[in-house]
């Protein structure tokens, strides 16, 4: 599994990390939701850069044996 | 006596908010998530790495994303951290158990026998923790075995496993068995506040005879039943008063161990308690932790449960309208967990009692006190509650109830050790 592939899936996992409000709700649970919003917009933001990265690494040609695209 | 000094300020009132809920399944989904995360981060500063040596030339890049992915990391280690507090602080009853037993066992003042038997419970406890993600993988590893040796199936109640372990020893033989005798029958208002309750449940405790009180009352439909079960009366063990150390900690362990539970069953069969009977559960200390397990047992026949500093958390209870009561300087309900705060149904009313004394804050005067206190308090949300109690059960159409009073004793006792 390549970088992007497991950012993304971190991502997703993220996203549905959050708590059901019928199942947990109260200040503990916000504290823990806000923060999962941080983790999911980092992640977001990480695999754009890590997007951009592998991209431009095909289209300038090298680099392309590197572990980034296995 | 009368400690009742304080603005309404001095109580705090928790829970029956629909708004403010904890389900200790949903942490540990959100926990196991995370632990997902954090193995899929882990493995993407692993490729990181890789790419780095590969092409040296991409380090400052690389580097950049790197410092990203660890402080993402870093964040989701700490979410998991926090989820791990909020199951334990919320819902985590094991551990406090198993808390409690180690503080207890560890005391010069048990004698050998009951060490031997907290021992055994002890190693019951904890063969827990398969479906606790936090679990140790050595209690993990213990309950499977367990479960292998059962043949399959669910995985095995705290009770199931204290219940085997405490019967290895050889020292008692589960169920107890006890004797209930009734002492009176008497005719008496009917209980329509929880002051009332507590009124009933000081009187109760007052008498030097282990008792159990029953009040009845029938209507056109159907019969509410309120059960009154009294605190610990003696620090033994296994002795003929079932109010004992021995009680108390079967009764941790679960439902169905204990000899003053199974005593108040009997009651109530003395008094011929049906399916068809409503359950109004209301108990003192190690009275209300016996409630709170009948609670369990009787779950679709109970309407409302009542404790005094029990060592129980509100959220082990049914979801039915529920008042826990508890003074913050109470060691005995410290027992069960930090907060009794979380769920929709129950409502706990805490208090730092006006005294210096710990035992002065456990005793049922005290919570009577603060149950006058709370009663005083009109805008409270004790009174929606105490709605859904007294008036799904009835008896606010009548005025007077049959009590029932049973002595109540155990037959057999402690085998001791030769």
């Amino acid at each position: 599994m390549n970088l992007q592939t497991q950012l993304l899936q971190a991502l997703e996992l993220a996203a549905a990390a959050k708590p059901s409000p019928e199942l947990w709700s109260g200040p503990a649970s916000s504290a823990i939701a806000n923060r999962l919003e941080l983790l999911v917009a980092d992640l977001t933001a990480l695999n754009a850069v890590v997007a951009q990265f592998e991209s431009s690494h095909i289209v300038n040609g090298f680099w392309s044996s590197a572990s980034l695209l296995n | 006596m009368n400690n009742i000094q304080s603005t309404d300020s001095e109580i705090r009132f928790f829970g029956a908010n629909p708004a403010v809920v904890a389900q200790l399944d949903e942490i540990h989904r959100i926990a196991a998530i995370l632990r997902a995360i954090g193995a899929l981060l882990e493995s993407a500063r692993q490729e990181l790495s890789a790419a780095w040596i590969q092409d040296p030339s991409q380090l400052l890049y690389l580097g950049s994303i790197r410092r990203e992915l660890d402080a993402s990391s870093q964040l989701v280690e700490s979410l998991a951290r926090d989820c791990e507090f909020a199951a334990v602080g919320y819902l985590t009853v094991e551990s406090q158990i198993l808390g409690a037993f180690m503080r207890y066992a560890d005391s010069p003042l048990i004698p050998t026998q009951a060490r031997m038997l907290f021992t055994a419970g002890l190693a019951g406890a904890a063969l827990g923790g398969l479906g606790n993600p936090f679990g140790s993988l050595a209690t993990r590893a213990a309950t499977s075995t367990l479960i292998a040796n059962r043949g399959g199936g669910d995985p095995p109640k705290l009770a199931e496993r204290v219940a085997a372990a405490i019967a290895g020893t050889g020292l008692i033989t589960l169920p107890e068995a006890v004797g209930v005798v009734k002492l009176s029958d008497f005719s008496t208002s009917c209980p329509t506040s929880a002051l009332e309750l507590a009124e009933r449940q000081l009187e109760l405790g007052q008498s030097s005879l282990p008792l159990i009180r029953i009040d009845t009352v029938t209507g056109e439909d159907g019969r509410s039943v309120f059960l009154y079960l009294p605190g610990t009366q003696t620090w033994g063990v296994g002795g003929e008063n079932p109010l004992d150390m021995q009680s108390n900690f079967l009764a941790m362990a679960g439902e169905g161990l204990a000899a003053s539970e199974v005593a108040a069953i009997s009651a109530l069969r003395a008094v011929g308690f049906s399916r068809e009977d409503r359950l109004i559960l209301v108990g003192h200390s190690q009275g209300g932790l016996i409630a709170k397990n009948l609670s369990l047992t009787f779950e679709s026949q109970v309407r409302g449960v009542v404790t005094f500093g029990a060592p129980i958390l509100a959220s082990q209870l049914p979801s039915v309208p529920a008042l826990v009561f508890e003074h913050v300087n109470d060691p005995i309900p410290a027992l069960a967990s930090m907060e009794n705060k979380y769920p929709a149904h129950a409502l706990t009313i805490s208090r730092q009692y006006p005294s210096s004394s710990m035992l002065q804050s456990h005793l049922m005067e005290s919570y009577r006190d603060t149950s006058k206190l709370a009663d005083s308090d009109s805008s409270s949300q004790l009174i929606s509650v105490e709605r859904q109690i007294f008036a799904d059960v009835g008896v606010l159409n009548h005025a007077t109830c049959t009590s029932h009073l049973f002595e109540i004793r155990r037959e057999t006792n402690l085998h001791l050790p030769d």
